[in-house]
C-alpha cells in the first residue's frame, strides 16, 4: 500500500461501515454506554437520531418537545389540583336566597 | 476488497450546475489538470464528483427545498445527470446520480465491479461500503475546497477554529454541543416554573384541605342536629328521601291538577342542588295552580269593593241626613228660607228709618237746647220774642228741660237701640243666607254621590235591590265572600301541611347532600395531597422527568465536550509530523521553519470549544510566535495546504485520489513549485485532480512531469452549452 496506509490513530471509517454508517458519535455513544444510565442512553439515541436527521435545530426540537410534553402533562395535573383546591375553598357568601316558606294562613 | 484504492477513471455529466450539454472527461491515473479561466465550470466538474458520490454539496447554499440550484437552468429536460467511473484492480464501479428540477429526490444507481447493480437505499449503503468514508471525512481526506482554505486564512479566531474543527473532524461534535447548550436553559426554566407552580398549588391545596375538613365536621354536626345519624349520611338516604318527596309531590299534583313533570332522583351528591331547585319549582307550580291566584285575587278584590261600597253608602247616607237636619233647623229659625233676602232688605229699610228718626230727634233736641240756653241767658224777657205772648219763664224752662231729658232723649235712645238691633239682624241674615247656600250645595253633591254609590253597589249585587235594602244586601254579600275565602284558606292550610312535609324531607335531603359533597371534596382533596412517602402526582413525576432530562443533557454535553477535545488533540498529534514536514517544504520560510498546532479548551458563549493555536517556530534560536501574526497570506495558505495534505494521509479509506480546487491562491512561483513537487511525489500512489485558473501552476505541472503521467483538460463555457472540453493534451 502507498504511504496513505500509515496507521491511523482512530478507528477505521471503513470498519464502521459494517455496523452503521460510520459516525463521530460512535465514540461518544460508547463512552455514554460505559458510564450512563438507561435514561441518558435513550436521550442520546433520540438526540443522535435527530442530529442525523436534521442537525442542531432538530436536536433542540427533540429536547423542546420533551420539555413541552412535561410542561403540558404537569400543567394538566396542576390544573386538576387547582380545580380541587377551588372546589374545596369556601366561596364568597352570596346573598341569602329566599327559601320557600310555609304559606299557611293563621286566623287572627 | 482490492488492495488498490479506487481511482477516478471517467466523468460524464449533463444538466449539472454550469454544465448544460453532455461532457465526458477521462482522468489520468496520476494527475489531471482542469485548466480554465474563472467561471468556466471547474468547480462544477469537481462538484459533480462530490454530488455523484454523496448526493450533496457542502458549500453550496440551497436555493429552495428541492435544491434546484443543482440543475442547469438551460438544460432541455431540466435534469442533472452525473456518472462517474471508479477503477481498482477488481474492475470499474459506476455511480450514476440523477435529479429533476422541482423534485426533492435524487436517484442513484451503483454498479459494482462484480456487475451487481444497486438502487435506492441499497445503493447508498453499497456506496458507503465502496468508498469507506463519510461526507465530512471526504472533505478532510479527499477534497480541498476553496472554502476550507479560506477559513484557515481568516483573522477571525472563531471562524478559524470552526474551519480547523471541520478539518480535524469535530465539527459535528461542536454543533451537537451548541445544540445541547442551547437546550439547557429551556429545561432549567421549565423546571423552575413547574417547581414553583407545584409548590404553590400544593400549599394552596393543603390550606383548602384544612378548611374543608372544618366544613365537613360542621356539616356533620348540623346533620346530627337535624336528627340525622351518621349512618344516614349516605347517598342511599338521599335516594330514599327523594323517592318520598317524589311520591308526595305526585299526590299534591294529582290533588291540585298541577302540571308538573316527574322529577328524576339525584344521581349523585352534586345532583342534589338541581333536584332541590326542581322540587321548589314544582311546589311553586302546585301552589299557583291550587290557589288559583286570579280567582283568589278577584274574591279579595270583590270583598274590598263590597266593603268600600258599604262604607261609602253609610257615610253618604249620614251626610245627606245631617244636611237635611241643618236646613230644617235654619228654616225653624228664619222661616221660609227663600225670603231671607227680602227679610234682609226690609230690615235694612227699618235701619234707615230709625236713622232718620234719630236725625230728626237730634234737631228737636238742639232747638230745645238753644231755647233753654236763650231762656236761661235772657232773664229779663217776659214775652216771647217771636210771638210777643207772655212767657212764664220758670215754668217754660222746667217744661223744656223735662221735654228734652224725658221725651226727646228717650226717643233718640229708643231709635238708636232699634237701629242696632236691626243691624244685628242683618248680620244674622247674611250668615243664614251663606249657610243655606252651603247646605243646599252640599245637599246636591251628596245626593249625586249617593246616587252614584248606589249605582256602584247595585253593580256589586245580583238582582234588583231597593235603595233602602242596598246596605243590608251589601253586608250579606260581604259575609258570603268571607265565607268563601275561609273555605279556600282551610284547603290551603291542608295543602301547605303536605308541602311542609315535602320541605322537611328536602331540608334533610339537602343537609345530607351538603355533607356528601363536602365529604367527596375532602376525600378528593386529601387524596390529591397524597402522602409524603410517595411522589404520586403527575406534576412531580414530570418535574423528576425534566430533572433527569437536564442531568442527561449535561452528561451528554460533558462527554461530547471531552470527545471533541480529545479527538482534536489526537488528530493534531497524529498529523503533526507530516504537517511540519509539508510546511517546511511548501513554505520554505527563512526563519520560521517549523509549525506546531496545539489545541486548548475555551468557553465561548457558555459552550466549551476547541481553540487551535498555530505557532511558527524558528529552529535556529527556538523562538516561536503565532503564525497568523507573522506569516503572510501566501504563507498561511501554505499552512492550510500542509494541514490538508497531512490529514489526507491520516485517514484510512478506499479512495485513491485527492481533489484540489484552486490550491495555488496567493502563492508565488517558488511556493507553487514546492506544491507541484509534493504532488508529483505523491502522484504515482495518489491520483491528483486539480482545478486551476493559474496558468503558471499549469505550466509548472506540465514541465515537472512526464507527458504520459498527466492529462490536461482545458475548459470553456458558453451560456448555451455550459462547460465544454476544448483541448486535451498530456
Amino acid at each position: 500500500m502507498p504511504e496513505l496506509t500509515s496507521e491511523p490513530k482512530q478507528e477505521s471509517v471503513a470498519d464502521k461501515a459494517t455496523t452503521t454508517p460510520g459516525s463521530i458519535f460512535d465514540d461518544v455513544e460508547s463512552k455514554l454506554r460505559a458510564a450512563s444510565d438507561e435514561n441518558t442512553l435513550t436521550l442520546w439515541a433520540d438526540i443522535r437520531a435527530a442530529f442525523d436527521e436534521g442537525g442542531p435545530s432538530d436536536v433542540k426540537a427533540v429536547i423542546e418537545d420533551r420539555v413541552k410534553h412535561s410542561i403540558l402533562a404537569a400543567e394538566k395535573d396542576l390544573k386538576q389540583v387547582r380545580s380541587v383546591t377551588k372546589s374545596a375553598t369556601p366561596k364568597k357568601k352570596a346573598p341569602a336566597k329566599k327559601v320557600a316558606a310555609s304559606k299557611r294562613v293563621v286566623k287572627k | 476488497m482490492s488492495s488498490q484504492k479506487l481511482r477516478l477513471a471517467r466523468l460524464r455529466a449533463e444538466g449539472f450546475r454550469g454544465i448544460c450539454d453532455p461532457i465526458d472527461i477521462d482522468f489520468h491515473e496520476q494527475t489531471t489538470v482542469l485548466s480554465a479561466p474563472n467561471g468556466s465550470g471547474k468547480t462544477s466538474i469537481l462538484g459533480a464528483i462530490e454530488w455523484a458520490l454523496f448526493g450533496e454539496l457542502k458549500y453550496q447554499p440551497k436555493e429552495n427545498a428541492t435544491n434546484d440550484e443543482l440543475v442547469n437552468i438551460r438544460h432541455r429536460t431540466q435534469t442533472a445527470t452525473v456518472t462517474i467511473d471508479l477503477k481498482d484492480d477488481d474492475g470499474i464501479a459506476s455511480i450514476t446520480r440523477t435529479k429533476k428540477a422541482g423534485k426533492r429526490a435524487t436517484e442513484v444507481i451503483v454498479r459494482l465491479p462484480s456487475g451487481e447493480e444497486c438502487v435506492g437505499p441499497e445503493a447508498n449503503s453499497a456506496l458507503f461500503r465502496l468508498l469507506g468514508l463519510t461526507f465530512d471525512d471526504f472533505y478532510r481526506a479527499v477534497y480541498l475546497h476553496q472554502e476550507s482554505i479560506r477559513g484557515l486564512l481568516t483573522d477571525e479566531p472563531r471562524v478559524r477554529n470552526d474551519a480547523l474543527d471541520r478539518l480535524f473532524g469535530v465539527e459535528k461534535l461542536r454543533n451537537m454541543l451548541k445544540a445541547l447548550s442551547g437546550s439547557t436553559k429551556p429545561v432549567r426554566d421549565a423546571l423552575n416554573k413547574l417547581e414553583t407552580s407545584e409548590t404553590r398549588a400544593t400549599d394552596k391545596l393543603t390550606g383548602a384541605v384544612g378548611v374543608v375538613q372544618e366544613q365537613w365536621q360542621h356539616a356533620r354536626d348540623e346533620a346530627e342536629k337535624k336528627g340525622l345519624s351518621e349512618s344516614e349520611l349516605t347517598f342511599t338516604t338521599v335516594t330514599k328521601l327523594a323517592q318520598e318527596v317524589n311520591g308526595n309531590l305526585a299526590k299534591l299534583a294529582e290533588a291540585t291538577s298541577a302540571p308538573i313533570k316527574d322529577l328524576l332522583e339525584p344521581e349523585d351528591a352534586d345532583g342534589v342542588d338541581t333536584y332541590s331547585r326542581r322540587v321548589n319549582e314544582a311546589i311553586k307550580v302546585i301552589r299557583l295552580t291550587a290557589t288559583n291566584a286570579a280567582s283568589a285575587a278577584n274574591t279579595a278584590k270583590e270583598i274590598a269593593s263590597v266593603d268600600g261600597a258599604l262604607t261609602t253608602l253609610q257615610r253618604l247616607s249620614g251626610l245627606v241626613g245631617d244636611t237635611k237636619e241643618n236646613l230644617k233647623e235654619l228654616q225653624a229659625t228664619y222661616g221660609d228660607l227663600g225670603t231671607l233676602a227680602e227679610q234682609k232688605k226690609s230690615t235694612e229699610v227699618e235701619v234707615q228709618r230709625y236713622r232718620e228718626a234719630q236725625e230728626r230727634l237730634g234737631i228737636s233736641e238742639r232747638i230745645v237746647q238753644d231755647t233753654l240756653t236763650y231762656m236761661e241767658a235772657s232773664t229779663d224777657e217776659t214775652n216771647c220774642p217771636a210771638c210777643g205772648q207772655e212767657i212764664k219763664r220758670d215754668g217754660l224752662i222746667a217744661r223744656l228741660e223735662g221735654h228734652l231729658t224725658g221725651e226727646i232723649r228717650g226717643e233718640i235712645e229708643a231709635a238708636h237701640s232699634a237701629e242696632i238691633e236691626r243691624r244685628q239682624k242683618i248680620g244674622d241674615l247674611d250668615a243664614a243666607i251663606t249657610k243655606r247656600d252651603r247646605l243646599l250645595k252640599d245637599q246636591k253633591e251628596y245626593a249625586d254621590q249617593f246616587s252614584e254609590a248606589k249605582s256602584i253597589a247595585r253593580n256589586l249585587l245580583i238582582g234588583e235591590v231597593s235603595d233602602d235594602g242596598l246596605t243590608e244586601a251589601l253586608g250579606v254579600q260581604k259575609e258570603k265572600l268571607l265565607q268563601q275565602t275561609e273555605i279556600v284558606d282551610v284547603e290551603r292550610n291542608k295543602r301547605e301541611e303536605e308541602i311542609d312535609t315535602v320541605l322537611t324531607s328536602m331540608e334533610r335531603l339537602r343537609e345530607i347532600g351538603r355533607f356528601l359533597k363536602l365529604d367527596a371534596t375532602f376525600q378528593e382533596a386529601s387524596s390529591r395531597l397524597g402522602n409524603d412517602d410517595e411522589d404520586s402526582s403527575v406534576a412531580k413525576q414530570q418535574i423528576e422527568s425534566l430533572s433527569i432530562l437536564e442531568d442527561g443533557i449535561r452528561t451528554i454535553a460533558d462527554v461530547v465536550t471531552a470527545n471533541a477535545s480529545t479527538r482534536a488533540r489526537n488528530e493534531v498529534d497524529g498529523a503533526q509530523v507530516e504537517i511540519s514536514r509539508l510546511y517546511k517544504e511548501l513554505c520554505n520560510h527563512p526563519y520560521f521553519d517549523d509549525i506546531q498546532i496545539s489545541v486548548e479548551s475555551k468557553v465561548l458563549s457558555g459552550v466549551e470549544s476547541n481553540e487551535y493555536l498555530i505557532r511558527t517556530n524558528s529552529s535556529t534560536d527556538s523562538r516561536h510566535t503565532l503564525a497568523s501574526s507573522r506569516l503572510s497570506t501566501a504563507q498561511m495558505n501554505c499552512v492550510a495546504l500542509s494541514v490538508y495534505l497531512a490529514l489526507a494521509s491520516q485517514l484510512q479509506h478506499n479512495l485513491g485520489f485527492v481533489i484540489l480546487d484552486d490550491p495555488s491562491q496567493n502563492l508565488d512561483t517558488e511556493h507553487k513549485q514546492a506544491l507541484v513537487n509534493i504532488l508529483s511525489r505523491k502522484a504515482p500512489q495518489l491520483q491528483v485532480i486539480i482545478g486551476t485558473q493559474d496558468s503558471e501552476l499549469d505550466e509548472l505541472i506540465v514541465s515537472s512531469a512526464a507527458k504520459e503521467s498527466f492529462h490536461r483538460r482545458r475548459l470553456t463555457w458558453s451560456p448555451i452549452t455550459g462547460s465544454a472540453v476544448v483541448a486535451e493534451d498530456g
